[in-house]
């Protein structure tokens, strides 16, 4: 047991003393950061203060439409011609024409001009806020007060509130799938690096030629066990400090940030809907996806991701193992990588479809094969699964890496005293019947 | 006392015998020699001591019990292709090593610090493997096999890749540690050190054992009665003797190689008459062409 402990604490120092172990480890959070940050770093970047010329020939508009937080309407007067020409002169970003006999059944003839490609989000709140002026000028027309309209609006906007807990909620399903497919392509990397590095480790023992003198010492068995768990132990530790430093980062970044996502939370989301505001909706959306991601038990999962890894690791890192034991050069591990790696990519390619019917056949048989198990149902837990099938799974899953170390330990005795020689699966095949 | 003792040994790789019905036994203290050419079955052998691999048939005794996991902490191994972790310091690397043959990290310690100055290494003890020249590698293998202070020895082929200087060093290390009691296998192909380092010697050949013994009996066992001597006159072939070499030299003398099966004293005798004997002698054949023989004649 000594021996084991001794194998496990020189592979994990060995590790973590890397430098590209150090640079992944500190990189790690700033990638993860980086992509939670940027968007909405780009969304204030884009809240720059926009201003749209009015020249307003009908006079229906004239100081009705309503300023956004980044959007600021002035009002102009004059001909198109002298319009467009002060408009060049300025570095406001459109010229919105609205022609003197505008037809508010049938509005045409209303033209935005820009001196470069107006963007998505200027075309679309001006589109919406004219659409709105003019519902209220018909409405006005025909005498219906729009006070009454607005307050029967706002009752809409809250009565959305107490759906945000149930799964029917299309935001709550966005939270659990971002969930589900973080820690699916997590795991997927994370057995992917470390499975590969466990099998490099092996390779690169095997052609140092040390190996001969560390079994001689211990039983091979030992060598490879130590090695696997030393890495897991590597990988955990890598783990552990992205969730920590992203945590850090993030908070870091709140606290500078805060007033960004801070319009999104409960309390300012009353005030915001309490309010005729044209943000409303999109506000309400990102508050539901905050709310809905504080609804998904982030304990259970993060223990399962720590389960499906470390047991999907095992089954994974003992198969690299055996290649790692098996092959004297880069160019033999391909023919061996592909039936490891299969099920492994295929996983990979099905996340999509199980996110979309998480309780699925496909779903449901993915996340009992041992193979696919580790990926698939991490992106299932997320939306909720019965627990027995849970249980089931994880059996399945312990049985197989249990069954998968003791078939790579045979491999692994045998191939890392081989040299030069072509091995092919008929030969592994056999060295599992060797008497050693 | 017998440290070692292989019993009908036999271990097949698929439809090979590398060792075949193999037995020998080695004295406590002494340096036995493995000789064979390559693909003998000497590494199988010595894998099978090491507990690297298992028999198919027959049992190692150590110290006259069937061998067990735990002895393979008073062995200590050599491979003949053999590396280090090179991204590990000399230290650290020793310290691994010791420890997985159970010795404490303050003992290594204080044994290495030893090690490294006898094998003048001191000044490179926490610098990386890789940063070593190829001979200062070796001294550290050769120091990861006895760090431990085992009671058996294995060198596979310790000599190859060490300049003139540095195996002699080696080679008065091992009769060192031969002096303290440890039991050594050595195993070569060369046939030099042979003779020098080695009390008893098995010469295999496709996993059969083609002799056994002390090396000056082994030698004496396989003499062919070829005496060389140097004396004035040239003598005649008679019915005693017969001259396989004759080499006439600078001061009139001759150098002859005769062979006879007559005894010394006898063969003498029948020389005087031609003239004075400066110098008479059995030549007795090397272990190198008694391995040469054997493997030609098996």
């Amino acid at each position: 047991m000594n021996k084991i402990l001794l194998i496990i604490q020189r592979e994990y120092l060995a590790k973590v003393r890397k430098r590209s172990f150090i640079i992944m480890t500190l990189l790690g959070p700033v990638f993860f950061a980086f992509v939670m940050i940027v968007p909405i770093w780009i969304t204030t970047r884009s809240e720059e203060n926009r201003v749209i010329e009015v020249l307003d020939e009908s006079n229906y508009f004239l100081y009705r439409l309503p300023n956004s937080g980044h959007i600021t309407f002035a009002y102009f007067n004059g001909s198109l011609g002298q319009s467009r020409l002060n408009f060049l002169q300025t570095d406001h970003d459109a010229l919105l024409f609205i022609p003197k006999y505008v037809n508010l059944e049938n509005p045409k003839g209303i033209t935005l001009y820009s001196k470069t490609i107006p963007s998505a989000e200027i075309k679309a709140y001006i589109e919406k806020t004219l659409n709105e002026e003019i519902f209220k000028l018909r409405l006005e027309q025909s005498g219906i007060d729009t006070t009454s309209i607005n307050r029967l609006k706002t009752d809409i906007a809250v009565d959305y509130e107490p759906v945000v807990e149930e799964w029917e909620d299309e935001t709550a399903i966005k939270a659990a799938a971002g969930a589900g497919l973080f820690s699916a392509i997590l795991i997927y990397f994370f057995i992917f690096l470390y499975g590969v590095q466990v099998m490099r480790g092996i390779m690169e023992e095997k052609s140092n030629r040390i190996i001969e003198i560390v079994i001689s010492s211990v039983k091979p068995f030992q060598l490879m066990m130590g090695k696997i768990i030393g890495i897991a132990l590597v990988s955990l530790t890598q783990f552990f400090i992205w969730l920590g430093l992203t945590f850090f980062i993030s908070s870091v970044f709140s606290s500078q940030y805060g007033g960004a996502l801070d319009r999104f939370s409960n309390q300012h989301i009353q005030q915001t809907i309490s309010q005729p505001n044209m943000d409303v909706q999109q506000a309400i959306e990102i508050n539901h996806l905050i709310n809905s991601f504080g609804s998904i038990n982030f304990a259970i999962l993060i223990l399962s991701f720590v389960f499906y890894f470390l047991a999907g690791y095992l089954l994974y890192s003992s198969m690299f193992a055996a290649i790692g034991a098996a092959v004297d050069a880069e160019t033999d591990i391909q023919q061996f990588m592909l039936p490891v790696t299969l099920p492994l990519v295929t996983s990979f390619v099905a996340i999509t479809s199980v996110m979309e019917n998480p309780d699925g056949p496909l779903a449901f048989w993915m996340s009992m094969i041992p193979f696919t198990s580790p990926i698939i149902m991490m992106v299932r837990i997320p939306f909720g699964v019965d627990i027995y099938q849970i249980i089931g799974s994880m059996l399945i899953l312990i049985g197989s890496f249990v069954l998968f170390t003791w078939v790579a330990s045979r491999i692994y005795r045998v191939g890392i005293l081989m040299y030069g020689k072509k091995i092919t699966y008929r030969e592994i095949s056999k060295w599992l019947f060797y008497k050693q | 006392m017998k440290l070692i003792e292989a019993v009908d040994i036999s271990k097949r790789y698929g439809g090979l015998w590398a060792l075949k019905n193999f037995s020998l036994s080695i004295s406590q203290g002494s340096v036995f020699g493995i000789l064979g050419p390559n693909g003998a079955g000497k590494t199988s052998f010595i894998r099978i001591i090491t507990q690297i691999l298992a028999p198919d048939e027959g049992q190692i005794l150590f110290k006259g019990a069937p061998i067990a996991a735990n002895d393979a902490s008073k062995t200590g191994y050599l491979p003949e292709e053999r590396g280090l972790y090179k991204k590990m310091t000399i230290e650290a690397q020793l310290i691994y090593l010791a420890g997985l043959k159970g010795i404490k990290r303050s003992v290594a310690k204080e044994r290495i610090k030893i090690l490294l100055q006898k094998f003048d290494l001191e000044q490179w003890r926490n610098r990386a493997v890789e940063e070593l020249s190829k001979g200062m590698q070796q001294k550290v293998q050769f120091m990861s096999s006895i760090v431990h202070q085992p009671e058996l020895l294995i060198l596979d082929e310790p000599f190859s890749g060490f300049d003139p200087l540095n195996a002699d060093i080696l080679k008065n290390e091992i009769l060192e540690i031969k002096k303290s009691g440890c039991t050594i296998i050595y195993s070569t192909h060369r046939m030099e050190t042979v003779e020098e380092l080695c009390d008893e010697i098995v010469l295999i050949n496709k996993g059969e054992k083609l002799l056994e013994g002390k090396v000056a009996q082994i030698r004496q066992e396989n003499k062919k009665n070829i005496y060389s001597l140097e004396m004035d006159g040239l003598p005649e072939a008679n019915g005693s003797f017969s001259i396989t070499e004759s080499i006439g030299l600078d001061n009139g003398r001759y150098n002859l190689k005769i062979k006879t099966e007559k005894a010394p004293n006898e063969v003498i005798k029948s020389l005087l008459p031609y003239g004075q004997i400066h110098c008479f002698k059995e030549e007795l054949p090397s272990i190198n062409d008694i391995f040469i023989s054997k493997i030609r004649q098996s």
